[in-house]
Parts: structure tokens; sequence; C-alpha cells
């Protein structure tokens, strides 16, 4: 071996040293971050937050004019089937909606009953993280997580990354299940993620959501959480309130009254 | 001795030549008798598109792509047109003028462009 091709490696070698040294450096990066997510600081709380308030104790078993009045202008598809199930606002049991919360002893009225779920409008969204075409994205003005269906390349990293199963990918074409298209909101297509906007076209219009508009008990509260004044913020500060799984510190904008 | 080409045989080349001939020139021979580009007007013609016509048949489809952009990422719902008139951004806007989703297709089918738009925007 002469001594060029030695010095060459000895080089070769240093330089894969720093550029691994580099890595580290930009890697323990990303870990903190993740250790920060994990507990409440960093909430945003300049600018509009949408958010809103579920009073589970007035909502009806049994009862889904919410379910279908959000189905119905969001030209949702129903195929009848858990497989090709499209949701944006579905009911579910209390271990699957609250599977942190104590087990022990619950009383058997919360056990039984079913809870609404639909996307929280995280404050710190892991489906926004995992979107490689930035389709998914926090809205700056108003903090609602908004889907640009222009975009969606159909990878479904951010069902993978949503732990709430908020988000439902379109396997087949959803025009063929939709009863009454309603002609204001357009349909979605096949191989496409979609989910609940917090009917961001009616609040352009000034209008509550389909589902708070809906609810004969009144039991859903939608504002801005950055406003102290705001009737959610009225009920945070009267009631005892759960967000999902906040274990995970992404800082859910739905609160539900136990 | 010379071969004497017998009639028929030239006949044959003859209609061949000709038929060639017929064949090279067709396309010549269509000039000018190209179908026009479809022209089609707004329903009220008394107005204007949301920019003038020329930057509309030229440019309609980056008009649009910023309206999406502006009305899904920034939240800007509403284009002003220099001359202040209002547009909500939204494909339906098109329509209340152009009145059917015709307007559009005649064109584009004469374009050869696929625009994939209106699987979802089912409006008109
Ligand atoms: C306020 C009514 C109005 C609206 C809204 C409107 N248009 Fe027009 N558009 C017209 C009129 C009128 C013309 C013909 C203009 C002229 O002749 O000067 C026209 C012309 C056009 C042309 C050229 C057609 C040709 O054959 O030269 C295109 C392309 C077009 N519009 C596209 C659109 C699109 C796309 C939209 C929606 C973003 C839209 N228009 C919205 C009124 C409207
Ligand atoms: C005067 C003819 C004409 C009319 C009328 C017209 N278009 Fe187009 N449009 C075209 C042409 C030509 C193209 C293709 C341009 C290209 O490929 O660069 C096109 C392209 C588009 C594109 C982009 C397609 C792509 O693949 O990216 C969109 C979106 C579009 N048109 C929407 C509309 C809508 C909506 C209307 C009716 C309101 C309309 N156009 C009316 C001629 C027309
Ligand atoms: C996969 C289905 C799909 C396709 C294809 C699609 N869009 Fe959309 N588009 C949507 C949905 C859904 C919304 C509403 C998003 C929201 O605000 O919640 C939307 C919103 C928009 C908006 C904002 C105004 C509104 O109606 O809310 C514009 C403008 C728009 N699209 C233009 C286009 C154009 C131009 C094309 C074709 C080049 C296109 N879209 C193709 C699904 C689609």
């Amino acid at each position: 071996m002469n001594d060029n091709r030695r010095e060459f490696i000895r080089k070769t070698g240093l330089g894969v040293l720093a550029g691994l040294g580099a890595a580290t450096g930009i890697f323990s990066k990303s870990s903190f971050e993740t250790a920060e997510a994990q507990t409440t600081h960093g909430a945003s709380t300049s600018g509009k937050r949408w958010g809103m308030v579920i009073d589970t104790r007035k909502c009806r078993e049994g009862c889904t004019k919410c379910i279908d009045a959000c189905h119905e202008v969001h030209n949702v598809p129903d195929f009848g089937n858990a497989k090709d199930e499209i949701k944006w606002i579905w009911k579910s049991p209390y271990e699957n909606v609250f599977p942190g919360e104590s087990k022990q002893f619950v009383s058997e009225e919360t056990r039984e009953k079913s809870y609404l779920a639909l996307c929280n409008h995280c404050d710190n969204p892991p489906c926004v993280r995992a979107c490689p075409t930035r389709a998914t994205f926090k809205r700056s003005w108003d903090g609602i997580v908004a889907m640009d269906y222009h975009r969606c390349i159909g990878c479904r990293f951010c069902m993978a990354a949503c732990p709430y199963g908020s988000r439902s990918f379109n396997w087949r074409d959803p025009r063929e299940a939709i009863e009454k298209r309603d002609q204001a909101y357009p349909t979605r297509e096949r191989g496409v993620v979609e989910k609940c906007n917090f009917c961001s076209e009616r609040l352009a219009q000034n209008l509550n959501p389909a589902c708070v508009e809906t609810c004969p008990e009144g039991a859903l509260t939608f504002g801005d959480l950055n406003d102290p004044e705001s009737e959610v913020r009225m009920l945070l500060e009267k009631n005892h309130t759960l967000q999902r799984k906040s274990e995970l510190g992404t800082r859910p904008s739905v609160f539900y009254i136990i | 001795m010379r071969r004497v080409m017998k009639i028929r045989e030239r006949i044959l080349i003859f209609c061949g030549l000709a038929l060639f001939l017929f064949v090279v020139s067709y396309a010549f021979l269509q000039e000018g008798k190209a179908k026009k580009i479809p022209t089609p007007v707004a329903e009220s013609a008394s107005e204007q598109c949301v920019e003038s016509r020329e930057y509309m048949r030229a440019n309609h489809m980056l008009l649009l792509d910023d309206w999406r952009h502006g009305a899904v990422r920034e939240g800007e719902r509403i284009h002003v047109t220099p001359d202040g008139r209002k547009f909500e951004k939204n494909l339906s806007t098109c329509f209340q003028c152009h009145g059917s989703r015709g307007f559009c297709v005649r064109c584009h089918t004469y374009a050869s462009a696929k625009p994939n738009c209106f699987s979802c925007h089912h409006e008109m």
C-alpha cells in the first residue's frame, strides 16, 4: 500500500467521524423536541384557537343527530361496513375514547355510555409532522388542523400518527355511498385521507359548526380557547374536564365534561 | 430487345402514384378549414370576467390555483379585482356567470386539457 492511499483512507475516516458527530447533534435536538412536546408547556396562546367543549352529561344515548348533520353537509359516504368506513364525528365506548382513564370502579353509567369523538385539532398535531406533502397543516390564524385534499397523496402516514383514529382513508370511490349530495361542499375521491375540518367552510360565514348547531341538548359548545371571555373558557373554568390522551402532549382542542 | 410494359401495369402504377399524391397533399388541402377554437359566451354577456378576457383565456388555471391556495391554505376567501369587484374564491363563482360546466368542458375537449377538479367539485 503506498503512502498516498493510506493518507486518503485516513482522511476519509476522519470525515466520516466528523459527519457522525454532526448527525448526533441534529438527532439529539429532535429528541429534545419530543421531550418538550410531552408537557403542556408551549401551547400557543396568541391569536385564535378554535376549540370545543362536549358536555357528555347532556349527550343522549342513541342520538346521532350531530353525526348525521355533519356527514350530510360534508358528503361523508356511508358504506355500511367497518372496513370502508369514513367518519368525521362518531360515538365510541368509554374505554376506547378514554383508554388512559381509571378503569376500576367506574360508575356503571359512565362505563355504559358512548362518547362523541372527532378530530381534536391538536395544538401540537402529530399528523402534521408526519405528512410528507404538507397536505395536512395547522392553520396559523385559528389553530384548525386542516386538510388540503389537493395535495394529499394517500400515503396514510397521518393516520398512523394520529393517536385518536380521527382520520379515514378512501379505499373506494366515496361517491358510490353518498345518499344525498350536498352541492355546497366538494366530495373527496379514492386515495385521499379525510377528517373533520371543524366546519371551516361554515366558520368562514360566521356560522357555528354543524354538529354544535344541530345538538338538541346543547351538549356541544364551540369557541376561541385563547379568549378568556369565551363560552368555552367559562365552561372550562367552571367544570372539571378531560382531554383525550393528554399524556401524549398533543394538546387537544376538544374537552370533555364527564 | 426492349421489354414493353403492359398497359395494365402502367395503369396500376399511375393509380398508385395519384393515391400517394392525394394522401400527401391532404393535410395541406385542409388548411384554413380547421375547426375554430370554441369561444363560448358567458351567460351574462354584459359583465366582465374576473380578469380581462385575454388573461382568462391564457391564465385561468393560474388564477384558480391561486384561489385554491388562498382559500384552503391562507384563509383568504375573497378575491378583489383591480376595479373593486369582489368574488368568492371557489369554482361555483365561475358558474354564476358561465352557466354550466359545459363552458369549460367544450374548450378543454378541444385543447385536450383534462383538469380533474370536477371529480370532487360537482357544482353545476
Ligand atoms: C361576473 C361574471 C363572470 C365570472 C364570475 C367569471 N366569468 Fe369568465 N367570463 C365572463 C365574461 C363576460 C366573459 C367574456 C369576456 C369578454 O368577452 O370580454 C368571460 C370569459 C372567460 C374566458 C374566456 C373565454 C373565451 O372564449 O375567450 C374564460 C377562460 C373564463 N371566462 C373563465 C372563467 C373562470 C375560470 C371563472 C371562475 C374563476 C370565471 N370565468 C368567472 C364573465 C365571468
Ligand atoms: C378558451 C378555452 C378554455 C375555457 C373556456 C376554459 N379553459 Fe381551462 N384550460 C384551457 C386550456 C387550453 C388549458 C390547458 C393549458 C395547459 O395545458 O397549459 C386549460 C387548463 C385548465 C386547468 C389546469 C389543468 C391542469 O391539468 O392543470 C384548469 C384547472 C382549468 N383549465 C379550469 C377551467 C375551468 C374551471 C373553466 C370553466 C369555468 C375553464 N377552465 C374554461 C382552456 C380553456
Ligand atoms: C380530491 C377531491 C378534490 C379535487 C380533485 C379538487 N378539489 Fe378543490 N377542494 C376539495 C375540497 C374537499 C375542498 C374544501 C376544503 C375545505 O375547505 O374544507 C376544496 C376546496 C377548493 C377551493 C376553495 C374553495 C372551496 O370550494 O372551499 C378551491 C378554489 C378549489 N378547491 C379549487 C380546485 C381546483 C381548481 C381543482 C382542479 C385543479 C380542484 N379544486 C380539485 C376537493 C378537491
